[in-house]
C-alpha cells in the first residue's frame, strides 16, 4: 500500500526539517517546498492528498496558494495552514478560504500529525 | 623675480603616488572581497551544516524506541557520528543555533526534548563563555540563548547583570531570570530600583503567562514598594492572577499620590468586584478629580447595590463634570434594569456573606437564632400575604370554581418551564428586606388612596368588576393566542392597579387629549364598564347605581367630572358606549379572535387608519368581524375606513352581506338590523344614532384628513393648532347639538 503524499510548504529549513522528518516517521511521503513559487509549480504538477503549509513564504503566501488550489485547481484537497498567532491571520477568514485546520506556531509536530490523520481518515471516510 | 612662483612637482612623485593610491585602493577592495567571501562561506559552510545536523536533531528527537534491531544498529550509529562532529567548534555553534531557533517553532514534547538534548550535549558551555565577552552584544545572545534553553543553572550567574551598567544587559538579565525560575520575579520585584518601562511589564506578563505550574507570590508585599513602578506591576500582576486577598491593601492605595497608581487601584477593585471598598470608594468620591470619579464609578459598577441608588442619583444630579454626570446615569440606568433590590452582579463576597449569615449556629436550645431584624418580618410577612391576597385572581366571579392546584395546572400550559440547568433562587436577606419595604410601600400608596370605607376584604368581588358572570372558560384553549376578552381584562386590571391614586395624572392625560387631538373619542383604554355598569347605563335613571360606582372609583368620577367641565357630555356617553359590553355581544367575542384586536388596543389612530389598509391582504372572515365592530369606533375615520376595508375585505373573500350573518345575527354584519337596534337601545338616549353621526362624521372626517395633509406637509405648528382646534369644537357643538335633539 503506497503511503499518503503531503506537500509540506515551509520556508524555514529547520523546522521544515524537523517537521518532514516527524510526518515521515508517522507513515506519510512528504514533499518540500521551500517558497510560494515552487508550491505553485508542484501543484500544477499534480495534487497530493494534503497540503501543509506556512502563510508566511517568499513569493506567495500560504492564503494565496489555498485560493489557487481552491478557485484555479478546483481542487478539494484538505489544507493545514501554520502560522505565528501574532502574524494578523484570522483563523476564521482563513476557514473561509477553505483552509481545513489553523495550527498556530509554535507547533507541536505530534499535534500536526495528529491532525493529518484526522483529515486523512475523514477524506477515506 | 618673482613673489610667488609654481612649486615644480616631478611628474615621475606624480605616477609614484597614484599607484601608492591604486594599490591602496586595490588592497582595500581585496579585503572587503576577502572579509565578504568568507562571511558567505561561513554562512554556506554554516548552512550546510544546519542542513546535516537538522536532520540528525530530527532523527534524535523522533526516532521510535520501538524500532527493530536494524534500526536501532543504525540509531546508534549516527549518535557515535553525531558525536564526533561535535568536537567541532564551528559544529557545535552551529548546533546550538539549530536547537534555539527550533526551540521558538515548536511546543509539546519535541520542546521539552530538544531542551534537554541541548542540556545533555552541554553546549550551554558555549552560551556561559558569551557572558564572558567583552561585547554587550555578545553577552546578550548568551543570556538570550540561556534563558530561552531554560538552563536554570545559569541563574546565579545571569542575576549579576542585574546591576550592570549597561541598561540593556540589565533588562535582558531582568527578563531572563523572570523566564528561568519562579523565584525570579520575586528577585527582580525586590531589585528594581529604577523605572520599569511598559513593553518590558508587558513582556514579563508575558513571560509568566507561558510558565506552566509557575505559582504566583503574594504580589501584595510589593504594595508598599517605594519604587511606583514596582506597585504598578504589582497591580497588573494581582489583576492578572486574581489575588482577591490583596483587595484589602489595595484600597490603601486610593489615597496614593500618583492618580496612575489611584487608577490602577480603581481597576483592581472593579476586575476583584471587592464590596468592602464600597464605602471607602464613595468616601473619596467627593474629593477626587474627574478622572479618579470615572474609575470609582467603574469600580463600583459591579459592587452597587439597588440601596446606592439615592447617592448615585446625586452623584448624576449635581457633579460638575458632565463625564461624570454621564456615567453616574448610566450606572443608575443598569442598576434599575435589574430591577431587583440586589447588586448588579452577585461578588464573591456577597457570597462569603450569604454563607456567613447562612451559617447561623444553633443556640444552646437547639434552636437557629432569629435576625435581631425579625419584630419586622411578622409585620411584613401579613403585609405580604395581604398583598398577594390582592393580587390573586378571584375565579369565583366566574361560577367556577377552581383551586389553586387547577391553576397551576393552568399556568404550566402558559407558561415556559424553567431550564433544569438554571440554578435555583435563593433570595439573600437583604434583597428579601428590601423588597419587602418596596410591598409595603407600595400597600401603603394603595391604602391611602382607597376610601377608609372600603373594606379590602368584603369588596374584592367588586374590586375586580370587569368580570362578567356570563363569560366562562371552558372553550378557552391555551394554545391559541388569548381572546380579545381576556386582553382587555388584563389591560383593565393592570390600570386598575396602576393608576390607584393617580387619578390627577390620569385627568391631566385625557385633558392634552382634549385639547390637541380627537384620540379622545377612542376610550378603549377607560373600560370601566362592564356588565354590571351597562345595565346602569340602559337605565340611565338609575343615578344610585351610578354614585355607587363612582363611590368605589373615585378616578372614574374625577374623570367624569373633567369631561363635563368640558361641555362634553357626549364624551361621556361615548366612554360608557363599549361595544363590546353589550350582553349579547359579549356572548360572542370569545368565539373568535383577530390579531388585530391587539394592535387596535394600543395603537393610535394614524397607525390603526395605516393598519386597515393591510387587513385586506391577510384579513380573513375574523378579521371582517373585527372590521364590523370597529363601525362602533367613537373615531369617524376609522369608522369611515372600517366600512370602506370591510367592504374590500369581503369582494377579496367572495362574500354576500347575507353571508356574513352570524350566529346570533348581530356584531359583523354592518346591515344587520338587529346590530343596530342593540346599540341603539343602549345608547338612543344619550347619544346620536350611528347613520346619523356618520354622516356628520364623514363630512368632518374630510376637513380632518385634508388637516392632516397639511400637517404632514408644513412642519409649522402655529398654523395647524388653530384649525385643528377649530376643526375639533365644530365637532362637539355637532355632538353637543345632537345630543339636544336625541334628548329631544
Amino acid at each position: 500500500m503506497n503511503p499518503k503524499r503531503l506537500l509540506l510548504a515551509e520556508d524555514d529549513q529547520m523546522l521544515a526539517s524537523l517537521l518532514k522528518y516527524r510526518l515521515e516517521v508517522g507513515g506519510y511521503q512528504v514533499d518540500l517546498a521551500l517558497d510560494g513559487r515552487a508550491v505553485k509549480s508542484y501543484l500544477k504538477g499534480g495534487i497530493p492528498d494534503l497540503v501543509v503549509s506556512d502563510i508566511l513564504m517568499p513569493y506567495y503566501s500560504g492564503i494565496e496558494l489555498v485560493n489557487f488550489l481552491r478557485d484555479e485547481l478546483k481542487s478539494r484537497v484538505p489544507v493545514i495552514m501554520i502560522s505565528k498567532a501574532d502574524t494578523g491571520s484570522d483563523p476564521q477568514y482563513l476557514y473561509e478560504l477553505g483552509a481545513d485546520v489553523f495550527i498556530p506556531k509554535p507547533v507541536s509536530p505530534g499535534y500536526l500529525l495528529q491532525k493529518v490523520d484526522e483529515l486523512m481518515k475523514r477524506m477515506k471516510s | 623675480m618673482t613673489f610667488m612662483g609654481v612649486y615644480k612637482i616631478s611628474t615621475t612623485l606624480l605616477w609614484e603616488l597614484t599607484l601608492v593610491f591604486a594599490a591602496i585602493a586595490v588592497l582595500f577592495l581585496f579585503l572587503i572581497f576577502m572579509l565578504r567571501s568568507r562571511i558567505s562561506g561561513r554562512r554556506y559552510k554554516v548552512e550546510v551544516q544546519k542542513r546535516e545536523l537538522a536532520s540528525m536533531v530530527s532523527h534524535f528527537l523522533f526516532f521510535p524506541q520501538d524500532s527493530n534491531t536494524e534500526d536501532q544498529e543504525e540509531d546508534l550509529r549516527r549518535r557515535q557520528e553525531f558525536r564526533k562532529l561535535l568536537d567541532t567548534p564551528l559544529n557545535r555553534e552551529v548546533l546550538s543555533e539549530i536547537l534555539h531557533e527550533l526551540s521558538q517553532d515548536v511546543s509539546g514534547m519535541a520542546r521539552e526534548r530538544l531542551l534537554s538534548l541541548y542540556q545533555d550535549l552541554g553546549l550551554q558551555e558555549e552560551a556561559y563563555r558569551k557572558l564572558q565577552s567583552s561585547k554587550w552584544e555578545t553577552i546578550s545572545r548568551g543570556i538570550l540563548e540561556l534563558s530561552d534553553m531554560q538552563v536554570e543553572q545559569a541563574y546565579f550567574i545571569i542575576r549579576k547583570f542585574i546591576y550592570d551598567n549597561r541598561s540593556i544587559l540589565r533588562k535582558q538579565a531582568e527578563l531572563a531570570i523572570i523566564s528561568l525560575t519562579d523565584m525570579g520575579i520575586q528577585s527582580f520585584l525586590d531589585a528594581a530600583r529604577g523605572p520599569i518601562s511598559e513593553w518590558q511589564q508587558l513582556r514579563i506578563m508575558e513571560i509568566l503567562k507561558r510558565k506552566d505550574s509557575f505559582l504566583p507570590p503574594d504580589f501584595k508585599h510589593w504594595l508598599t514598594s517605594e519604587n511606583e513602578d514596582v506597585i504598578l506591576l504589582s497591580l497588573r500582576l494581582i489583576r492578572y492572577f486574581k489575588q482577591s486577598e490583596a483587595a484589602a491593601q489595595i484600597t490603601g492605595l486610593l489615597t496614593h499620590s500618583s492618580t496612575e497608581i489611584q487608577l490602577a487601584s480603581l481597576e483592581c477593585i472593579r476586575d476583584l468586584a471587592y464590596e468592602p471598598a464600597k464605602d471607602i470608594l464613595k468616601q473619596n468620591f467627593a474629593d477626587a478629580v474627574p478622572q479618579i470619579k470615572l474609575g470609582i464609578l467603574d469600580a463600583l459598577r459591579p459592587i452597587i447595590a439597588y440601596t446606592d441608588k439615592d447617592w448615585l442619583q446625586n452623584q448624576a444630579a449635581g457633579d460638575e463634570a458632565f463625564a461624570v454626570r454621564n456615567k453616574s446615569n448610566a450606572l443608575l440606568q443598569a442598576l434599575e434594569h435589574t430591577a431587583t433590590p440586589s447588586p448588579v452582579n452577585p461578588t464573591l463576597w456577597d457570597q462569603e456573606q450569604v454563607v456567613e449569615e447562612t451559617r447561623s449556629e444553633p443556640d444552646s436550645n437547639g434552636k437557629i437564632p432569629i435576625p435581631s431584624d425579625s419584630t419586622n418580618t411578622s409585620a411584613q410577612e401579613i403585609a405580604y400575604d395581604l398583598m398577594l391576597d390582592l393580587l390573586k385572581p378571584d375565579f369565583s366571579a366566574l361560577g367556577v370554581d377552581w383551586e389553586m392546584d387547577n391553576l397551576s395546572v393552568l399556568q404550566q400550559d402558559f407558561i415556559a418551564p424553567t431550564p433544569e440547568n438554571l440554578p435555583e433562587e435563593s433570595w439573600r436577606l437583604e434583597e428579601t428586606l428590601v423588597f419587602d419595604a418596596c410591598v409595603m410601600e407600595v400597600l401603603e400608596d394603595i391604602c391611602s388612596d382607597t376610601p377608609e370605607s372600603v373594606d379590602f376584604h368584603q369588596n374584592i368581588p367588586e374590586f375586580l368588576p370587569l368580570i362578567d358572570q356570563s363569560l366562562t372558560p371552558t372553550n378557552m384553549n391555551p394554545y391559541e393566542p388569548s381572546p380579545e376578552w381576556l386582553l382587555r381584562i388584563e389591560v383593565q386590571a393592570e390600570i386598575l392597579l396602576s393608576d390607584s391614586g393617580h387619578a390627577k395624572m390620569l385627568r391631566e392625560i385625557l385633558l392634552e387629549d382634549l385639547e390637541e387631538t380627537e384620540h379622545v373619542l377612542n376610550t378603549n383604554f377607560v373600560a370601566w364598564v362592564t356588565e354590571a355598569d351597562s345595565h346602569a347605563l340602559a337605565d340611565e335613571t338609575n343615578s344610585e347605581t351610578t354614585e355607587e360606582l363612582l363611590r368605589q372609583f373615585p378616578e372614574f368620577e374625577v374623570i367624569a367630572d373633567d369631561i363635563h367641565e368640558l361641555q362634553d357630555h357626549n364624551q361621556s356617553q361615548y366612554i360608557m358606549k363599549e361595544p363590546t359590553l353589550n350582553t349579547e355581544d359579549q356572548k360572542e367575542l370569545p368565539d373568535y379572535f383577530s390579531i388585530f384586536h391587539e394592535f387596535f388596543r394600543s395603537y393610535d389612530a394614524e397607525s390603526k387608519l395605516i393598519l386597515m389598509e393591510e387587513i385586506p391582504e391577510i384579513g380573513g372572515e375574523k378579521e371582517l368581524r373585527f372590521l364590523a365592530e370597529l363601525f362602533h369606533d367613537p373615531n369617524p375615520r376609522i369608522r369611515a375606513k372600517a366600512r370602506k376595508t370591510h367592504k374590500i375585505l369581503r369582494k377579496k373573500l367572495g362574500l354576500s352581506a347575507d353571508d356574513l350573518k352570524g350566529p346570533s345575527g348581530s356584531l359583523w354584519t354592518p346591515q344587520d338590523p338587529t346590530t343596530q337596534k342593540a346599540s341603539t337601545e343602549v345608547n338612543t338616549s344619550t347619544e346620536p344614532t350611528e347613520d346619523q353621526t356618520d354622516e356628520k362624521f364623514e363630512e368632518l372626517d374630510f376637513e380632518l384628513e385634508y388637516e392632516g395633509m397639511e400637517n404632514s406637509q408644513s412642519q409649522e405648528a402655529v398654523t395647524q393648532k388653530p384649525k385643528r382646534h377649530n376643526s375639533y369644537l365644530r365637532l362637539l357643538k355637532y355632538l353637543n347639538g345632537s345630543q339636544n335633539d336625541t334628548h329631544v
